[in-house]
């Protein structure tokens, strides 16, 4: 299909379409560490965000000297990457501290590497309303230190107009998981990541288009029935995972009907309501989030109630909802809130009679014989 | 150095009543926990203990025990434990250790004397993000109720009042729901006589480590290490102001009779990082062998409670909270590390990354590079871990030990 090859290319460049927007718009690009930065905010600027994943096909020779090797690749590779000169091609960079990584390693990033434009986010870590007027604080921090590097004014009209843009494309990422869980394999599992993946790379308006475009050519597109077993696959809390483990996946007669990446279903899972004033919007967007390994959450101890990890809760819903057999758990390296939120998401489906399987996923281990051994026999226990 | 002149002192008396003092504490857990005459928190370092022990709870530190567990031995056997439940290698071994006792006490397997079982948790997110999942996991296993406070990294360019007043909601929240646990009303009078207690102690805990300004320091880093133990655990009660100003009596009076800690103590040393524990009488024969003495540590800060002031008990204690040293930036952390080299007048710095503890880790080669670059004083890095020995290559740190004393020996030619 024209516009699935279309997205293979940009995922296989990522950062090629922001440097020509760069160069043809004059604007400024500002590189963002997954997740959950508010690039909608940097949008109604008059910027250009694009996400900073590492490079899987690389191996990471700059980043280890500086930093230890029980570092998440994503922190890592991204790291190497900013080293090698990748990056150069950003007038900036953000993040928001989602976890102990993120945030240490941002602050040296900066130290070893300036930008003219450089903002660390906080956000809570609880949700709890207590944090609601700091976390609102926080946003406002943010719109002004764009409004100051862009010298363009962030007005509720460009904020709303942003939003609308992000939301429209969430909607149709949306209705895309939808036609893959109802005919399951119409768009293989790289191919739905590669489509996630790339809008936070380019210009959200132009992803749209051939978002729009992937949408009629699907929708009218007979698919066989297909008859692989129904799974959902979560982890990979930030970077995309790798394209050949998702096909060793879908060859062992397996066929993943929604996931939770950041690259995928965790990214649309939710829009910023665009009927409420924006900043407020943004606010109870974070407040309320869908549960997520990267928040605390204090209140689970729950006496005798089993319901003991909200993010276990969220996944063993997915299952339901997707008619899943089973989970499969990829789990990037050195993930210290994926690593301690698994025990918990174990205890449950085992507690709830789900069958998983957890794969640890470090860059080159795509296509190894070891994993195949072990996705087809989880395949056959299904 | 010049070290003639200089005397070997024996080991600090107080070493004998810091003994005491902490099997004491141990003890009376113990026999709460039976007795049930008040209830059993489990708190992480930085949290605003105060509230609780006006609330007349028996508080107990999980880190402070991870701590005892390294230094005997026994915490590999605790992490192997979770090991075997899913948890992975190289996830804080603080948090490990933790939660292997726990499943360890829960399941009969059990290898180490534990902490008296908790009624309630009270974690706080100013060290690292980490801690508040291992709390989470600990009211799993417990079944008891946790709360948490929030506190935000204080970024340049946030505004710090609003960080201190978000603390402190949070605080109120606390107190409500203690008054709600345990049936009983906070008595503010009871909160103000443990700030003024907890501010003696932390003034005589600073004081303390001030001593070793001092040419010649009385006492090395190893040997005052353990003394943060009362302003962590005990510092509510007064015996913690007394121990230290019986301490620092004796550090003035070996500073009056040039009495040092051990022969041939010729270099100053910072150590940046928590100490590993398994490894600290190692550690300390191999640095006394090549004639350096540890100074200080800006590790000593998690125990510093300086912004506790008895005539705003509450927001003091907020504050305190909220303006964490670890809350902070790289860049201020590296400032703040660059004036304790002058301060201290170090001659050199030892870095020790933790494996598992990514936070305290992370930003150590930019502080060591930042330094280096300020005062050409020479750094070495050293790996291992804070409990776990399975991380700790003796060999290899010993060498660049000795690479580092063989560096300060030809700066003095
Ligand atoms: S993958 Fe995990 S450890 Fe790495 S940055 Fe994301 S949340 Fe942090
Ligand atoms: S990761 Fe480090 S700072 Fe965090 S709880 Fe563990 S030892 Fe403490």
């Amino acid at each position: 299909m024209k516009t699935l090859t279309r997205f293979k290319e940009l995922f296989e460049h990522p950062y090629q379409a922001a440097s020509e927007w760069k160069l043809h718009n004059k604007g400024k690009v500002i590189g963002t560490l997954p997740m959950y930065f508010p690039d909608e905010i940097i949008y109604a600027a008059g910027a250009l965000p694009v996400t900073l994943f590492g490079n899987d096909n690389e191996p990471i020779t700059l980043g280890d000297k500086h930093l230890m090797t029980n570092a998440c690749h994503q922190v890592r590779s991204s790291f190497d990457c900013l080293l090698k000169g990748h990056f150069d091609f950003l007038d900036g960079m953000a993040a928001l501290h989602v976890c102990d990584q993120v945030r240490f390693f941002f602050e040296v990033w900066h130290l070893d590497h300036p930008f003219p434009f450089f903002h660390e986010m906080w956000r809570p870590y609880k949700l709890h309303d207590t944090s609601r007027s700091l976390l609102e604080n926080e946003l406002i921090r943010l719109i002004s230190a764009l409004e100051e590097f862009t010298n363009n004014k962030i007005t509720p009209e460009a904020l709303k107009n942003s939003i609308d843009i992000y939301n429209r494309s969430r909607a149709m990422m949306r209705k895309l998981n939808q036609l893959r869980s109802e005919a399951p394999g119409i768009i293989s599992a790289q191919d739905m990541v590669h489509v996630v993946a790339t809008a936070l790379l380019m210009p959200r308006e132009e992803h749209n288009q051939l978002l729009e475009q992937l949408l009629t050519e699907l929708e009218s597109t007979a698919s066989a029935e297909d008859k692989r077993i129904r799974v959902i696959a979560v982890g990979h809390p930030c970077d995309p995972p790798d394209d050949e483990l998702l096909q060793l996946i879908e060859d062992q007669g397996l066929v993943i009907v929604d996931d939770d990446f950041f690259t995928g279903g965790r990214y649309f899972a939710e829009d910023i309501d665009a009927k409420k004033d924006p900043v407020k919007a943004f606010v109870d967007y974070y407040m309320d989030s869908i549960p997520c390994t990267t928040y605390h959450y204090a209140d689970n101890w729950k006496g005798e109630i089993n319901n003991t990890s909200p993010y276990a809760e969220y996944i063993i819903d997915k299952v339901k909802k997707g008619q899943a057999a089973g989970v499969v758990v990829l789990r990037l390296m050195y993930c210290d809130p994926l690593d301690l939120e698994f025990v918990l998401l174990k205890n449950r489906l085992n507690e709830e009679n789900i069958s998983y399987l957890s794969l640890f996923t470090e860059s080159g281990t795509g296509s190894s014989e070891a994993l195949r051994t072990r996705i087809q026999a989880f395949a056959e226990t299904l | 150095m010049e070290t003639k002149e200089w005397k070997v002192g024996a080991r600090l008396e107080s070493q004998k009543r810091l003994g005491g003092l902490i099997a004491d504490h141990y003890k009376s857990a113990r026999e709460i926990e039976i007795t049930r005459e008040k209830p059993v928190a489990w708190v992480s370092t930085m949290a605003p203990a105060e509230i609780l022990w006006a609330m007349d709870f028996c508080v107990q530190y999980p880190e402070a025990y991870a701590a005892t567990s390294g230094a005997r031995h026994v915490a590999h056997g605790h992490c192997e434990i979770t090991e075997q439940r899913g948890y992975e290698h190289h996830l804080c071994t603080y948090c490990r250790n933790s939660i292997g006792a726990t499943i360890g006490v829960q399941e009969g397997m059990e290898i180490f004397e534990p902490l008296a079982k908790p009624d309630f948790l009270l974690v706080t997110n100013n060290t690292c993000i980490l801690i508040t999942k291992w709390w989470e996991h600990l009211s799993h296993y417990w079944k008891v109720p946790l709360v948490s406070i929030d506190c935000p990294v204080l970024l340049p360019g946030m505004d710090e009042r609003e960080a201190v007043k978000h603390v402190k909601s949070q605080c109120l929240d606390l107190i409500r729901f203690l008054e709600n646990f345990t049936g009983k009303k906070f008595d503010y009078d009871k909160l103000q006589e443990v700030v003024t207690n907890a501010k003696n102690s932390s003034d005589n805990y600073r004081g303390m480590l001030e001593k070793n300004k001092n040419i010649p320091a009385p006492a090395t880093y190893f040997d005052i290490m353990g003394h943060n133990f009362p302003n962590l655990a005990l510092r509510y009660m007064p015996e913690a102001a007394e121990h230290y100003r019986l301490l620092n009596l004796e550090l003035d009076q070996r500073i009056k009779d040039q009495v040092v800690p051990f022969e041939n103590m010729k270099y100053r040393i910072y150590w940046d990082g928590l100490p590993y524990w398994f490894a600290i009488r190692q550690l300390s024969e191999k640095l006394k062998s090549l004639g350096m003495c540890l100074i200080t540590s800006t590790y000593f800060e998690i125990f510093a409670y300086d912004k506790l002031d008895p005539a705003n008990p509450l927001d003091s204690v907020a504050e305190t909270t909220a303006l964490a040293f670890f809350s902070r930036s790289v860049d201020f952390k590296a400032k703040a590390t660059l004036q304790i080299f002058k301060d201290y007048k170090l001659d050199a710095g030892i870095f020790a990354y933790a494996m598992s503890c990514k936070p305290s880790s992370i930003t150590m080669r930019y502080v060591s590079d930042f330094i280096q670059k300020n005062l050409g004083t020479p750094m070495t890095m050293i790996e291992g871990d804070l409990v776990d020995e399975t991380f700790y290559d003796a060999e290899r740190n010993n060498m660049k030990l000795q690479a580092l004393a063989e560096m300060l020996e030809s700066m003095k030619k």
